[in-house]
């Protein structure tokens, strides 16, 4: 990465050393420039509304009790990703669902959490990811949509870089089929 | 479908890919429910772990010092507490305070440490350069944050410490100056 990249800007320096002083309308501030991201990846990931809300919530009170932590050596978004993460990664082995979401939710149930904010295209592809077997999600929505690479997957799900990649170009063939079978004319006309 | 059948598709998929947002907003304002499960204690707390650790070993490298200097002392940990409480309000005035004692002490340093034992004398530089070294640390940290309260009293009480060092030096020599105490 440039470093330029993991400069935080002075603003959100600002609102940082703030929040870690117990400032709560810094961290407020905070919240609201980075949930987006947050739940963006809580929702692909979880692909259940109440549960990524529930990890982003999680994540952010966890970041709050950890900011002394955070020194600026990656930016804030990817900190509070690997902390999302593990917060779905630990709700998930807490609840005993950590088999494929499709036992648990339904498909309509699932689609109206994904595509909620999205048309076209992008609805038949959020709807596609998220009925992918959760682990091959994972992977799959960490390094095709947010860009991190196979080992910085790999270290933030805890598993081989070997099994990171596998799982993303098993996620990748069952995409080609299912979109080429339900949304292969939108999508590749 | 194999990828031999449609060599264009990864390309497609990785363009629909591309144009997902890397923002969803929750249908819900999260925060209500955020706040009112924050600690209460500031997330700060961690922050100066390592900067508490430093200025421990520094207090553990002045006791050492003192010890080996004046065996009999009581508790040669309370006198730099004692002192960062009777310092000035203002952190400025303060250090100034310690520098003028520190250069009339430090004056003198070299030649009273050629009258103490090797053994002790090592020992003794060891400390002050464990102090020197936290100095520069807490400096360095004060020039990034000069208005943080916790740092200007850890840098005092670093300076409490090599006061106390530098003090304790100071009468053992005259001790054995005097002849009185073999160190």
């Amino acid at each position: 990465m440039v470093k330029a990249e993991l400069d935080l800007d002075r603003e959100e320096s600002a609102y940082l050393e703030r929040a870690r002083n117990g400032d709560t309308l810094a961290f407020e501030w905070l919240y609201r420039r980075h949930v987006g991201r947050v739940y963006a990846l809580c929702l692909r990931m979880t692909a259940e509304v109440t549960l990524a809300e529930e990890c982003t919530q999680r994540c952010f009170i966890r970041a709050w009790t950890r900011l002394g932590d955070f020194r600026g050596d990656s930016k804030l978004t990817t900190w509070l990703h690997s902390i999302a993460i593990n917060e779905v990664l630990g709700a998930r082995r807490a609840s005993g669902r950590d088999r494929a979401v499709l036992v648990s939710v339904s498909d309509e149930e699932r689609d109206s959490a994904i595509v909620a904010n999205d048309a076209g295209d992008e609805m038949d592809l959020e709807r596609t990811i998220a009925k992918l077997p959760e682990r091959a999600r994972h992977v799959f929505v960490l390094i095709a949509i947010h860009g991190y690479t196979h080992d910085e997957a790999g270290a933030l799900l805890g598993v081989a870089e070997g099994t990171c990649k596998a799982q993303y170009h098993r996620a990748r063939r069952l995409l080609a089929e299912r979109l080429g079978h339900s949304a292969g004319e939108s999508m590749h006309a | 479908m194999p990828e031999h059948e449609d060599r264009s598709r990864p390309d497609r998929l990785d363009e629909a890919l591309a144009r997902l947002p890397q923002e969803v907003q929750p249908e819900h304002d999260l925060w209500p429910g955020i706040a009112a499960a924050l600690p209460k204690t500031p997330a700060r707390r961690w922050r100066y772990l390592p900067l508490v650790a430093t200025v421990a070993a520094v207090a553990f490298a002045g006791l050492l010092a003192v010890q080996l200097l004046l065996p009999e002392a009581q508790d040669p940990t309370l006198a730099p507490t004692q002192t960062v409480a009777e310092l000035p309000a203002e952190f400025l005035a303060a250090e100034a305070a310690y520098r003028q004692v520190r250069a009339q002490r430090v004056a003198d340093l070299a030649d009273q440490l050629e009258q103490l034992s090797p053994e002790t004398r090592a020992s003794v530089e060891r400390s002050l350069d464990t102090i020197q070294s936290a100095l520069i640390e807490l400096r360095a940290a004060l020039g990034e944050a000069p208005a943080d309260p916790v740092l200007q009293h850890l840098l005092l009480s670093v300076y409490s410490q090599e006061m106390a060092v530098l003090g304790q030096i100071d009468q053992a020599t005259q001790v054995v100056g005097d002849g009185s105490i073999e160190i």
